[in-house]
């Protein structure tokens, strides 16, 4: 601390006293003795009687008063350039005045005479005035000293006269404030340099101190000339002449903006330490307990009195407590230790799972003094987290055991299709076959009737033999595995238009198919699709005229939509939702052919690829039916 | 056309005779010798079991082989046939019930020549038994004879 307040040191001047010859008043002064005496010695006043009168103090004596007068002259003179004031100089006049007569140096009828009366009295006054002239040097020599102190001092100090005006500010003050102490001169500090709301306070204290009151202190704000608010400890004190009149005010003040500031700052962080959830806790390098926040008290039940000063390690269990010295080590080093989850122990001997934040603790230098841990509880998330790994692992279980049934059940499935897809149609094959050879080797047999109905059992066997195949080709949608690609959407439904324009050459179809709609999907179970559905859109048409097909994309609900419209049959919407369902036809077979199983099949797919398909229509005004992606 | 061979293998009684029907119709007069399973097939081609001694070196022209067979499946005749110098070469065509990807995949993997699916209709059935005969009896120029190291 001394040496951050060390003013540097300013040579003491009181050893250095002006001579008495060299001061140029005391010249001037003696000038003016000498003048006055040739003055006498010349006889230049032709005073009619300058004989002696005895001691007639108070009658007024013409002569006699030129003389006195004469001589207050350079007493006068010395009054003034010295300041004498008050008691002082009265007492000084005084003298002057009664001097001439205590010595009977009073004119003298002999102008010599008169001269070196006047002169060797003026002299005795001369020495008279030299202890004053002395002290008065001194009190200079001490004001040097004290503008040189107040010069380097790191103090704030404004010198105020009696009306409050500013004398001077010293350097200090001058940089504080920014106003230079020319600049601040002759204003009132509290026009110039306290804010509205602190004028008042800062007046009435300074008239208390021009009556006389105490030095005191007071902590007040002033503002810059650019107008930063800066906070300032005044300490005040009233400058008294030697005649004990209050001659000026000393306003020392400090600027402990800085500090205020720190201080703030300090209880801002002290309030959030103190305010946190999470235990914040400051220690040594070794270990030892500096401090201990509510947050702490809350986690581990000790309160700060117990458990200040004690090794941080009484809070380990006895599994962790190894954990201490290594964690205390990084810390050496100047290593962080973040989110380190471990367990503690609390008050009540139970253990609170904790995650532990240990920082360094840096001095001003840059040194590391001690450590910081921020503790939080983690018993719910450790719960939590465990309970999460058992659901998963439950889940996990789950869906092992769902896989492996479905897995199952999908071998089933595909052994069934296999056994259905070999064995089903063989029977079928052998009904229709020998129907076939009854109608070729024993037509003769048969009358039209038996003909006949021997012709139905083969189109029954036939139509067995479609559905079974349908039914193959929807399951065979649900086993088969997805590929996901780039398909020119477009381009599949051209070929597929253009596939069934060459099975049916004779039918006459316009297509309008919207170009360039590239989707990702399985290209095999979307041409599926797109065969079904224009498929459909081909057959329903077939009895119109001009039969328009069209294929495009729009949008639905904000989602883009992709469609197939065709003018033909249409259905009514009552049965919309019948579409999809296998089987489900809304006309007869003789109407339209096919199996019912098309439209199962598209939403089999399109739901494999995470879209959605419905229909729109209306009995003969064709139908549209939109699919997602 | 005489002379020449078919090996059907066929375990169902009606898909035999529909087929013989069929061939017959077609005009194809060869002998059908008829496997009821895949054992016998074998034992046919190599001259084992009920065929001991039967003279390896004449093969027949074509085999007509069902995948879904008692004992042991057509793809494992296919595929012992396949591994063995005298049937190496021997045209199999696959005439089977079911178009299964697997089943498509499979036989021709095992190195079948054709894979013809039986129609449910016997007018399609038989058109595509002839034309089986047809380009494997008449068109197909069958491979050089393999003389079998017979015992």
């Amino acid at each position: 601390m001394a040496d951050a307040m060390a003013v540097p040191r300013t040579p003491l001047r009181l050893d250095k006293m002006v001579p008495l010859w060299r001061n140029p008043h005391f010249l001037i002064i003696g000038f003016l003795l000498i003048l006055l005496g040739v003055v006498y010695y010349a006889n230049y006043l032709h005073i009619a009687d300058w004989a002696p009168v005895g001691k007639s103090f108070f009658t007024v004596d013409y002569p006699h008063d030129i003389h006195r007068a004469l001589f207050l002259i350079p007493m006068l003179y010395s009054a003034a350039v010295f300041q004498l004031r008050g008691a002082t100089a009265t007492s000084f006049v005084v003298l002057c005045m009664v001097l001439p007569y205590g010595f009977y140096a009073s004119p003298n009828a002999d102008p010599t005479a008169r001269a070196v009366g006047f002169v060797v009295i003026a002299g005795l006054a001369s020495v008279l005035l030299a202890l004053v002239q002395n002290r008065r040097l001194r009190l200079s020599e001490e004001r040097d000293f004290v503008s040189a102190l107040l010069d380097t001092a790191e103090a704030l100090v404004m010198l105020l006269d009696t009306q409050g005006r500013i004398v001077r500010l010293n350097p200090a003050c001058e940089r504080a404030t920014g106003y230079s102490s020319e600049e601040a001169k002759g204003r009132y500090p509290w026009d110039l340099l306290l804010p509205p709301e602190r004028a008042g306070q800062f007046r009435t204290h300074f008239q208390e101190l021009v009556a006389g009151g105490p030095s005191s202190r007071l902590e007040t704000t002033f503002l810059t000339k650019e107008g930063d608010r800066r906070h300032l400890i005044l300490s005040d004190t009233s400058l008294a002449g030697h005649e004990g009149t209050v001659d000026f005010i000393l306003c020392t003040g400090i600027d402990v903006t800085e500090e205020k500031r720190a201080e703030e700052e300090r209880l801002r962080l002290g309030s959030i330490v103190e305010s946190s959830d999470d235990a914040i806790i400051g220690k040594t390098l070794n270990g030892i307990i500096e401090s201990w926040n509510s947050g702490a008290e809350r986690l581990f039940g000790y309160s700060a009195e117990e458990a200040i000063g004690r090794p941080i390690s009484f809070l380990a269990t006895p599994e962790t407590v190894h954990e201490i010295p290594a964690i205390l080590a990084r810390i050496r080093n100047g290593e962080r230790v973040e989110h380190y989850d471990t367990v503690r122990l609390k008050k009540d001997g139970t253990q609170v799972n904790v995650s532990i934040t240990v920082s360094p603790v840096l001095d001003r230098f840059g040194r590391i003094v001690g450590a910081s841990t921020i503790a939080r509880d983690i018993t719910e998330r450790v719960l939590v987290e465990e309970e999460i790994r058992r659901l998963n692992e439950e889940l996990d279980e789950r869906v092992r055991e769902r896989t492996s049934e479905l897995r199952a059940v999908n071998k089933e499935l595909e052994a069934f299709s296999y056994s259905v897809s070999h064995d089903l149609r063989a029977p079928l094959r052998s009904i229709d076959g020998f129907s076939q050879a009854l109608l070729e080797d024993c037509t003769d047999a048969l009358n039209d009737q038996g003909k006949d109905y021997l012709r139905r059992v083969r189109a029954s066997s036939q139509r067995m033999g479609e559905l079974i195949d349908d039914l193959l080709s929807l399951s065979r949608v649900t086993r088969s595995e997805m590929r996901r690609e780039e398909i020119d959407l477009s381009q599949m439904v051209k070929s597929i238009a253009a596939e069934l324009q060459k099975r049916e050459p004779e039918r006459e179809v316009q297509f309008e198919v919207q170009e360039g709609l590239t989707v990702t999907g399985d290209t095999q179970l979307l041409r599926v699709a797109m065969e079904n559905l224009l498929g459909n859109a081909w057959k329903f048409t077939s009895r119109k005229e001009c039969a328009r097909i069209a294929f495009g994309q729009t949008e639905y609900d904000g989602t883009i939509a992709y469609f197939v419209s065709d003018n033909g049959a249409g259905f009514d919407m009552a049965y919309a939702d019948k579409l999809f369902g296998p089987f489900q036809r809304l006309h007869s077979t003789e109407e339209f052919g096919g199996t019912g199983i098309g439209l199962a099949t598209v939403q089999r797919i399109i739901h494999r690829h995470g879209g959605r398909v419905w229909a729109e229509g209306a009995v003969n005004r064709g139908a549209t039916l939109y699919f997602t992606l | 056309m005489r002379g020449k061979t078919i090996l059907l293998v066929e375990d169902d009684r009606n898909d035999e005779m529909l087929t013989i029907r069929a061939l017959k119709s077609n005009n194809i007069s060869s002998d059908v010798v008829v496997a009821r399973d895949g054992v016998e097939a074998l034992d046919y081609l190599f001259a084992t079991g009920t065929y001991a001694g039967r003279d390896t070196r004449v093969m027949p022209e074509v085999v007509l082989l069902d995948l879904k067979l008692p004992k042991l499946d057509g793809l494992e005749v296919l595929a012992r046939m396949r591994t063995d110098e005298r049937t190496r070469m021997l045209p199999v065509v696959i005439l089977t019930s079911s178009k299964e990807e697997r089943d498509l995949m499979d036989s021709y993997r095992l190195g079948a020549n054709s894979y013809v699916r039986k129609p449910v209709d016997f007018s399609q059935f038989s058109k595509a038994v002839g034309q089986v005969g047809l380009y494997w009896l008449v068109l197909n120029e069958a491979p050089p004879k393999v003389h079998g190291r017979s015992s």
